[in-house]
């Protein structure tokens, strides 16, 4: 479980928040907090206030898979191999695992094609998933992607989220503006303004929205039409 | 009035775009996969890049830009000020506008994504174009947002307007459909006659085609009004 | 030269040779003009010229106060065309490389690493130029005094804003320290032929003028 205590840190301001393991979807207005507390969560700032754990360790100390909103900003490196091989190399894997795993990840993620690409060529989609597979190479306890579902397709999109979902994280914490994606995940997170809005299942978080554009189009228009 | 490409080839890597055809005044979907060429495309409608072979013709075009997917790879300004008088525009109105009154002293590139992506699509609207090309519009944007974009492309109404995009829900009202496949670009015709050779339809609007309803337009209204249909 | 190592030793050899006289210099011209593809890809991409223009203005100066300028002006000239021909063929990740290869996987990796992060810094820098160039041309604005220096400053601000997102991305890659650098190096046929020109080229500006011409008797 991942427990927020009294999180006081710029827009953002939570009292108590658990989030137990699984697929945590984080959704809300532009400029709502949402990226300020993935950002908290992946451990890339500390809260001014309060406190997070995850189990019985900080953010900090736990491997944490990350993808950045705007997706150029996800580039260490000039070539798209080196990219996908840079968790590993960090984490001083010898050179023989390294090329197969990168093998192995980039065939997942299905941009095999892309490695021996240079990063600043590649398009917006692509970007994302090179991102996405050098998040997961290190397969690590703790996801956290923002919004990476924005510059895909469906089909894209879709097919990528089934794969994360059967990476092994333990924990998906993912912001997206897509609302039938928030209605197939384990809990929705709805942030307004910084404060929680509304957390637990969709059927729960968005049984009150249903005049709102968030309420899942999927829902709204599948009912009684076997859409 | 028209953006005309004329065998136009470009090559970048191992990709290769191809595309004919004629873009005349009204709006123009392009949808396509991840990678399949649509801000290629965009680029080589705006003259950001040119051919290789081919050519890219404005005819009767006097004002166009294009709204690349990126919003912070339009910054000039090093506040959100400066970057809105950038586009010639009153920073106190386009900040009324997008609900960011008092913002101008901020760093363009330290508010959110979507802020970014609203602030800069208030600024190209608040202007006149003959040619507007938006990449990825609706990306980052919330829900409400994409709906008030979908609404100010409903108003469009003189000069061409090309949107290449692979949102799926908030679609706004468009005359004509294009589909980008594996780097060529092919034109389906007019809307709703177009729909039925939509390959990258998204996943409702396919449902509702696969059972032989075709909708008035690809709005959220005009799927929800083809789906009530089948409710009877 | 496909091999970085002997392209970055020959680099190292033939740029002291310039700086030692201005014998030496005309050997490195020499060098860079007939054994690399410097002047072809110099002719392709001419921005690297723009560095001569201070060198050329400090020469100036010196032959303007009755210094040696013009010895300056060719030894600093043959440095900045060797500098541009090893920035301009370098190939991504190689610096890497070589670093692991020279210094094993903590010391040459991270310096490796902090090499490739600078190249790759210098390259965004450049495409930042061209971006905003883009963005200047769909706003329908041109390039003044007045707006130059929020560009300029802008892009000084990017700069430090990328190294922030190569710090997080380190951070949550697991960077710590060192790393495996995995060095695999091809060579050319004729790699071997501009190295030893600019190992011999070194010792022969270590000789006096004279010497030489007693060597070639």
């Amino acid at each position: 479980m991942i427990h927020l205590h009294g999180i006081q840190h710029r827009i953002l301001e939570i009292g108590d928040l658990s989030i137990p393991p699984g697929h945590t979807v984080v959704t809300g207005w532009n400029g709502g907090g949402k990226t300020t507390l993935l950002r908290l969560l992946a451990g890339l700032e500390l809260p001014k206030a309060g406190s997070i754990m995850f189990e019985d360790r900080k953010p900090g100390d736990t491997e944490c898979g990350w993808v950045n909103e705007f997706p150029g900003r996800n580039m260490l490196f000039s070539l798209v191999r080196d990219e996908l091989s840079s968790p590993l190399r960090f984490a001083h894997i010898p050179c023989d695992e390294v090329a197969r795993k990168v093998g192995e990840c980039a065939e997942w993620a299905g941009v095999s094609h892309l490695l021996p690409r240079r990063t600043h060529t590649l398009s917006g989609g692509e970007q994302v998933l090179t991102s996405l597979a050098t998040a997961l190479i290190g397969r690590p306890q703790i996801l956290v992607l923002d919004e990476f579902d924005s510059y895909l397709d469906h089909g894209t999109a879709d097919a990528i989220d089934e794969k994360i979902l059967d990476s092994g994280a333990r924990y998906i914490i993912q912001c997206t503006q897509n609302p039938d994606l928030a209605a197939r995940a384990d809990r929705v997170l709805l942030l307004s303004h910084g404060r929680v809005h509304a957390f637990g299942p969709p059927r729960d978080v968005f049984s009150g929205l249903e005049r709102c554009c968030y309420y899942p189009p999927s829902w709204r228009l599948g009912r009684g039409t076997g859409l | 009035m028209e953006l005309a490409f004329e065998a136009v080839h470009k090559r970048r890597g191992d990709f290769t775009l191809r595309a004919s055809g004629i873009f005349g005044p009204g709006v123009h979907l392009i949808s396509g996969k991840v990678g399949a060429g649509k801000s290629t495309l965009a680029a080589l409608a705006a003259g950001i890049m040119a051919p290789d072979t081919g050519t890219v013709k404005k005819n009767g075009v006097s004002s166009f830009t294009l709204s690349l997917q990126f919003p912070e790879w339009h910054i000039t300004g090093n506040t959100i000020g400066e970057e809105i008088l950038s586009w010639g525009l009153n920073a106190e109105d386009v900040l009324m506008r997008v609900g960011m009154k008092g913002r101008d002293h901020d760093d363009p590139l330290a508010i959110s994504r979507g802020e970014l992506k609203r602030l800069h699509l208030a600024c190209i609207c608040m202007r006149k174009w003959d040619l507007l090309i938006l990449d990825e519009p609706f990306s980052g944007l919330d829900c409400r947002q994409k709906q008030e974009l979908c609404r100010w492309i409903g108003e469009f109404r003189s000069g061409i307007l090309l949107i290449c995009t692979h949102e799926s829900h908030f679609l706004p009202p468009v005359d004509f459909l294009w589909e980008m496949r594996d780097g060529v670009l092919f034109a389906l015709g007019r809307v709703p006659e177009a729909l039925a050779a939509w390959k990258q339809a998204p996943p409702l609007l396919k449902s509702l085609l696969c059972q032989g309803i075709l909708p008035r337009n690809i709005t959220e209204d005009d799927v929800r009004e083809a789906a009530w249909k089948i409710r009877g | 030269m496909e091999d970085p190592r002997l392209r970055l030793f020959a680099v190292i050899a033939i740029s002291i040779c310039a700086f030692l006289s201005t014998v030496g210099a005309l050997m490195t011209l020499a060098w860079w003009a007939v054994l690399t593809p410097g002047p072809r890809l110099l002719r392709q991409s001419p921005a690297p010229l723009f560095a001569l223009v201070p060198v050329a203005l400090i020469s100036a100066l010196g032959i303007a106060t009755g210094g040696d300028g013009f010895s300056y002006f060719i030894r600093m000239t043959a440095i900045v065309l060797v500098a541009s021909y090893a920035y301009q063929v370098r190939r991504p990740g190689e610096f890497l490389q070589v670093c692991g290869w020279m210094m094993g996987n903590r010391t040459g990796f991270d310096l490796g690493l902090s090499g490739e992060i600078g190249l790759s810094s210098l390259e965004l820098l450049g495409r930042d130029l061209s971006r905003i160039r883009t963005a200047m041309q769909l706003k329908g604005m041109s390039l003044s005094w007045n707006t130059f220096g929020p560009i300029a400053g802008g892009m000084v601000i990017r700069l430090l804003s990328s190294s922030e997102d190569q710090a997080d991305l380190l951070y949550t890659r697991g960077y710590s320290e060192g790393g495996t650098a995995c060095p695999r190096f091809s060579r050319g046929t004729w790699d071997f032929v501009p190295f030893f020109a600019a190992i011999f080229f070194l010792i022969l500006s270590f000789l006096e003028v004279r010497d030489i011409f007693i060597l070639l008797q």
